[in-house]
């Protein structure tokens, strides 16, 4: 009896490299996403997140490796990307005409009807505003109207660039949402985001790039090392680590801006704080794992991750 | 998807003032000449052609198509062709509407045919705008004209055309003038392909008349070998047909130049936008 195929991948990555005006924007490129999962990709600047999305799309050409959307390969005018939302570099449509015109016009180019769109000027919840000049709206309208738009014919695949850049709070919030949703509807989502905070909250899996390359990926959980580290808060962090390495299980303990950070593979939390307290010294936070952020810092080094190069693609 | 890119181009600002502009220029002729004194004789072209438009609405699209036809529609399918692909990408709207199963041969046929009619368009409504409000002003009658190189003091050399004569010469008058637009169409529509900005693509097209206008030969007779080459200097040859009797040479010539140009224009912008990295 034949087995069922293996379905591919939703994203196959082998071996990308993009020059860019002599720069190497993408450099040897390897990432896989699985059906289900909501990847965040993190990265400076100029780490070639943004190029790494558009080829994906079908907007740049690799020059070289092998880039596949569903088993398809990725190229311009791909098949594949009738099962594709985007929202990259920001929203983009016609300044004079209405939100909902717009969104019109991009129902009719994907075949879908009137349903879809009354469901995509719901989702992009703007109001009577939906009747407005698109060029009369706020920043934060265009990114809702962005955002209907990606989800219009509710894609399989969402692929979205910096989708927060230049939000509040309450945008940002909506964004993340929408990631949610998207994802319990069971959509694979692709996002790359400088906030790393996004990241952790939203994604299973992380993926940090910087300079072209990738310089880690996997499980969330497992980049911020879950299930080995501990942080705590005490006000004699000193001492606290004292404690810490005498004690079985515990390979590192590192003292950093007050806190006190130890890893080991056989941790129990509970008895650390068992033996902190006996030690007489209080507890005033804890927590289990690193923040994105930390492990993120660790990953690309802290003066990468503040001034990489210019992002390759060329702002507005 | 050609009714979608009308549905974005036809109520742009730009598309309608464009057209309004095109229209109350044939109008706004019409009123200066009742105005000035319609009794004036004009000359119009090289030839020159000698006319009284009092004496007939149909000289005022003669006139009218004479005095567009070196800038403002040039400017104008400069304006429809060059904002074509670069007023999308300007937008931001280009990376949305390639980043889908759509070739991009078929979505620049599609830019290139909307650009085209609307082009079309432009030119067509001069003559016909000014048909119109000739008529209205100073009636439909014969149209007599002289001609200003064989006449001379002494003897004037006048041709009589029926309306019906001047519809028809104005018709393939239009075409021609048309087709010797396209030059400058298809160089603002590559230009259209290759920036974001599309004032660029449209200030390339109109430097393009210019540049032919440069290089006439009744400015630089020293350059007169570039001449037969330029893209839009030719373009004034249907006045010949007001001559008695009809010339038409030179006009095959200027319409295969025009072919040349387009395909050299237009194979360069399918060929650099077929394989562009859309980074916009």
């Amino acid at each position: 009896m034949p087995t069922a195929p293996e379905p591919p991948p939703v994203v196959l990555i082998e071996g990308l490299t993009k020059r860019l005006r002599g720069v190497l924007a993408v450099d040897g490129l390897d990432l896989t996403v699985e059906r289900g999962q909501v990847v965040g990709l993190a990265g400076p600047n100029g780490a070639g997140k943004s190029v790494t999305l558009k080829i994906l799309l079908g907007l740049v050409r690799p020059t070289s490796g092998r880039v596949e959307l569903f088993g398809e390969p990725a190229r311009p005018g791909a098949p594949a990307l009738a099962r594709v939302g985007a929202l990259v570099d920001g929203p983009g449509f016609v300044p004079h005409l209405s939100g909902r015109v717009n969104l019109r016009l991009a129902c009719r180019l994907a075949h879908l009807g009137d349903a879809e769109l009354e469901r995509a000027v719901a989702n992009a919840r703007l109001g009577p505003a939906i009747d407005r000049q698109y060029r009369t709206y706020s920043h934060g309208m265009r990114y809702r109207l962005g955002l209907a738009q990606a989800l219009l014919g509710q894609p399989e695949l969402l692929i979205l660039d910096e989708p927060t850049t230049g939000l509040d709070p309450a945008h940002i919030r909506e964004i993340r949402h929408a990631i949610a949703d998207a994802a319990a509807a069971g959509a694979t989502v692709l996002f790359s985001s400088h906030v790393l905070r996004e990241v952790e909250q939203v994604c299973t899996h992380a993926v940090v790039m910087q300079q072209g390359r990738l310089v880690g990926a996997g499980r969330v959980e497992d980049l911020v090392h879950m299930t080995d580290t501990v942080r705590l808060e005490t006000d004699r962090p000193d001492d606290a680590a004292e404690v810490l390495r005498a004690t079985d299980g515990i390979t590192s303990v590192l003292v950093d801006d007050g806190a006190v950070e130890a890893q080991g593979p056989a941790l129990r939390p509970g008895d650390l704080l068992l033996k902190l307290d006996a030690a007489g010294l209080a507890v005033q936070g804890f927590r289990r794992g690193r923040s994105l952020e930390e492990a993120y810092l660790e990953l690309v080094g802290e003066t990468a991750a503040e001034s990489g190069p210019p992002e390759a693609s060329p702002g507005p | 998807m050609i009714w979608v890119e009308f549905k974005k181009q036809w109520r742009r600002p730009r598309t309608v003032i464009t057209f309004a502009a095109l229209a109350v220029f044939s109008v706004v002729l019409t009123v200066a000449i009742s105005a000035t004194g319609s009794g004036t004789v004009e000359r119009v072209g090289d030839v020159p052609l000698l006319i009284v438009p009092g004496t007939s609405g149909l000289s005022v699209p003669v006139i009218a198509l004479s005095s567009t036809m070196k800038f403002f529609l040039p400017l104008a399918v400069a304006i429809f062709a060059g904002e074509s692909v670069a007023g999308e990408a300007g937008w931001g709207s280009l990376r949305y509407a390639l980043a889908r199963p759509v070739s991009r041969a078929a979505y620049l046929a599609t830019k290139l045919f909307v650009a085209l009619v609307l082009s079309l368009v432009a030119i067509v409504l001069i003559p016909v705008a000014a048909v119109v409000a000739g008529t209205v002003a100073f009636g439909w009658h014969h149209l007599v004209i002289v001609n200003g190189a064989a006449s001379t003091a002494t003897h004037q050399v006048v041709a009589n055309f029926s309306p019906g004569l001047v519809l028809g010469y104005l018709g393939v008058a239009t075409a021609y003038v048309a087709a010797g637009m396209m030059s400058i169409f298809a160089f603002s529509f590559l230009l259209s392909t290759l920036t974001t900005r599309p004032f660029v693509a449209v200030a390339g097209g109109v430097s393009l008349t210019i540049v032919s206008r440069v290089f006439n030969s009744d400015y630089l007779p020293g350059v007169a070998v570039l001449n037969p080459y330029m893209p839009n200097n030719d373009v004034d040859l249907w006045q010949n047909f007001f001559v008695r009797p009809a010339v038409t040479s030179g006009m095959a010539h200027f319409l295969v130049l025009q072919v040349v140009y387009v395909v050299v224009f237009l194979g360069a912008a399918w060929i650099w936008f077929v394989r562009k990295d859309i980074l916009t």
